[in-house]
């Protein structure tokens, strides 16, 4: 657990604009037809124009600077030629480092049209997010912000996928500690201003084991059932949750107020 | 990019063909005591670090009987461990719940 200073969380919010605007430039690409390859050399353009590298290229081998997870697939897709269709969800999970510092962030977006049961698996993921977001204060445990996720996911009847967690982040791309999507409250390492945690909830639809193809990343489920997955870079600091790779200001997010999907 | 946990899908192992007439009566004796907890790891050999709901982390492996019945287990997942007096270190998983 790697605490960071003032300045420090200032870079790494350089770093989450940054991120921010990679993934926006993916949301504004994305419809029907396009293929993920297509996604990510966008995304790849606007990192590099804005002086930043990508983080996940060349991480532990992977090749893309996007994961693009279709489906049931629940993270760490790899794009490719395949175009999306109407229906489909994708996950789109990007990572910048910028001046030594990293960021991360990720969403699922609807391709058109989705079944309802897809809309409310979407929903209740960004939901939980936001949830264990608003326990990532100084004091809380970080049991408090894996159960408030696991809390969220279960009252709306769907999986906390337990294969892959959340990870503190900062001059390295995963540090730790761990933080995972389930939990008990008032378990775990006390949470202090300056600890910079990914927080990213895995959902499914329905309970199931996740497996990782032979590729070594591509992570579907292993019932096929659809998977979502929303992810944000949060700073602990004095004053509460800041989410470094939100647009809004923290004092929206404290009342609850973002913008969704 | 999430970060993968050690482990993954536990208890692979088939059941193994035992006689049914083992002795008579539940597992439970006087030397063990029954609480409940979470899978939080799969560990080598179907063995699983538990946390148990008063706090401890123990290892525990799965019951015969729920070898024989193919119940797998998965990290997250709450069960009921049967630990022995003689090493609170070390448990048996006797229901998923």
């Amino acid at each position: 657990m790697i605490l960071k200073r003032p300045s420090e969380i200032e870079a790494m919010a350089d770093a989450a604009v940054i991120n921010r605007e990679a993934l926006e430039a993916v949301e504004a690409a994305l419809a029907p037809g396009v293929t993920t390859a297509e996604l990510n050399a966008v995304a790849e353009e606007v990192i590099l124009r804005s002086g930043g590298r990508p983080a996940f290229k060349g991480y532990r081998g992977f090749p893309a600077t996007l994961c693009t997870s279709v489906n049931e697939v629940v993270v760490h897709g790899i794009p490719d030629e395949r175009p999306l269709s109407e229906g489909d969800i994708v996950s789109i999970d990007v990572g910048t480092f910028y001046k030594g510092y990293a960021a991360d962030m990720a969403k699922t977006y609807a391709v058109g049209e989705i079944p309802d049961a897809t809309r409310r698996l979407l929903d209740a993921t960004e939901r939980s997010l936001y949830a264990g977001i608003e326990r990532a204060r100084p004091g809380n445990r970080l049991g408090d912000v894996s159960a408030a996720i696991q809390d969220v996911v279960e009252e709306a009847g769907m999986w906390v996928v337990r294969e892959f967690v959340g990870h503190g982040i900062g001059r390295e791309f995963h540090e730790g500690p761990d933080v995972p999507n389930f939990g008990r409250a008032g378990t775990g390492p006390v949470l202090r201003p300056g600890l910079v945690l990914a927080i990213e909830p895995m959902v499914a639809l329905t309970r199931t084991a996740v497996i990782v193809l032979d590729d070594g990343w591509t992570a579907p489920t292993e019932n096929g059932a659809p998977a979502a997955h929303f992810e944000h870079t949060v700073a602990v600091t004095e004053d509460g949750p800041r989410i470094l790779t939100a647009k809004e200001t923290m004092a929206q997010t404290a009342q609850g107020g973002h913008d969704g999907a | 990019m999430a970060r993968r946990r050690g482990g993954g899908r536990g208890g692979r192992r088939g059941g193994r063909s035992r006689t049914e007439n083992r002795q008579k009566g539940n597992e439970t004796t006087q030397d063990s005591i029954r609480t409940e907890g979470v899978v939080l790891e799969a560990r080598p050999n179907t063995t699983f670090l538990v946390q148990l709901d008063a706090g401890p982390e123990i290892l525990a492996h799965v019951g015969g009987k729920m070898r024989r019945h193919y119940i797998r287990i998965l990290p997250g997942d709450r069960v009921v461990v049967e630990i022995s007096t003689y090493d609170p270190e070390k448990g048996r998983i006797v229901y998923r719940k």
